[in-house]
């Protein structure tokens, strides 16, 4: 499962834009409280996730984990 | 605790709360060190902990089930996200503690995903030591005798009233107290994450991964303390409120500083002790608050 840095970059963009319009409309009064929150919980996690693939996302194939002897 | 008119951006107060909880654990593992005659590290060594990870190369173990391996970072941080705005809106205690339940389910899913036998134990252990969560029962039982309420303002309203529920309900402060522990690391509860398991269900989460639960440790921890300063000590001001959770934090770091990890039956077998002491100081406080 490989994802292009691009694509990473936009799903943070997306999700960054989505955290500041939320959090903006909650300011002026246009979406209440429970509604901006519910926004945030579900971007935030996926925007941090995406800066730190922007910053370092590996090129190579998956290791194989210690299963024991 | 916060309102729309303070003008305070909602992603802001997010992101320092999440610095700060890294804070306090860093300011928690230096405390512990210096009990133990050790250096230690810098306090802010978690951040930087976070940071490193997230510049580490990531990728996913070919064992591991990819979706529930990544969606499960993704939902440590979700929920706690979800605590924090319950905690700032002065929401019910009840969906911050039905939170802390799902983090159980999370850290069993982290456990399971990856494949390997250290998460999974990692992922058991963290099961059996749901039985953490029964004096938390009690305590927030108590709580609603008192204050009629499981609305954190309600709640924080009523101690402006009466005073602290600290001195009013001190046994059920206590309960909460070990609550808090037992998620803490390096404590005498913290059984998924012991040094036979290697870093137990977070094991094979590595780089990126680990960056993502370094940030969902860093908001439990600035939420679990914040929730227990408002539901026993009330509403506090800022500096003081940063006041108290380092306060706490000393007090958790010299718990665990001082105890040792027990075995996961000890474990389950004090805290099962603590839940029976706690039900007959709810039936106690029934009897008088509520004749």
């Amino acid at each position: 499962m490989k994802m292009k840095r691009t694509t990473v970059a936009r799903i943070f963009w997306v999700g960054a834009g989505v955290c500041v319009i939320a959090s903006v409309l909650y300011f002026m009064g246009m979406i209440p409280l429970p509604v901006c929150s519910a926004l945030l919980v579900v971007t935030f996690p996926v925007t941090v996730l995406s800066l730190f693939f922007i910053w370092m996302a590996g090129e190579s194939g998956g290791d194989i984990p210690f299963i024991g002897y | 605790m916060t309102s729309r008119s303070s003008g305070t951006d909602m992603i802001a107060e997010l992101l320092i709360a999440t610095f700060f909880g890294l804070l306090l654990l860093g300011i928690h593992r230096k405390i512990i060190a210096r009990i133990q005659r050790r250096p230690g590290p810098p306090i802010w060594q978690e951040i930087l902990h976070m940071l490193k990870f997230s510049f580490k190369t990531t990728w996913i173990p070919k064992t591991a089930s990819p979706v529930l391996f990544v969606g499960v970072v993704l939902i440590a941080i979700g929920i706690w996200t979800a605590a924090f705005y319950v905690l700032i809106s002065g929401g019910s205690l009840l969906v911050i503690f039905g939170i802390y339940m799902l983090h159980k389910i999370v850290e069993h899913g982290f456990g399971l995903s990856s494949g390997s036998p250290y998460s999974k134990y990692g992922g058991v252990r963290s099961v059996i030591s749901a039985a953490s969560e029964l004096p938390l029962f009690v305590s927030v039982a108590v709580i609603a005798v008192y204050t009629r309420s499981l609305d954190l303002s309600a709640i924080m309203y009523y101690q402006q009233v009466h005073g602290p529920l600290l001195i009013i309900a001190f046994p059920a402060a206590c309960a909460m107290f070990i609550v808090i522990l037992s998620k803490m690391p390096f404590g005498p509860f913290s059984i998924v994450e012991a040094k036979e398991l290697v870093s137990g269900y977070k094991t094979e989460h590595f780089g990126i991964w680990r960056a993502g639960l370094e940030i969902c440790n860093g908001l439990k921890t600035y939420v679990l303390i914040a929730v227990f300063l408002a539901v026993f000590i009330g509403p506090l001001s800022l500096p003081w409120l940063l006041v108290g959770m380092i306060l706490m934090i000393v007090i958790l770091a010299f718990a665990c500083a001082v105890t040792p990890m027990m075995s996961p039956f000890d474990s389950v077998t004090i805290q099962m002790l603590v839940t029976a002491l706690m039900l007959v100081y709810a039936a106690i406080v029934l009897m008088v608050v509520q004749p």
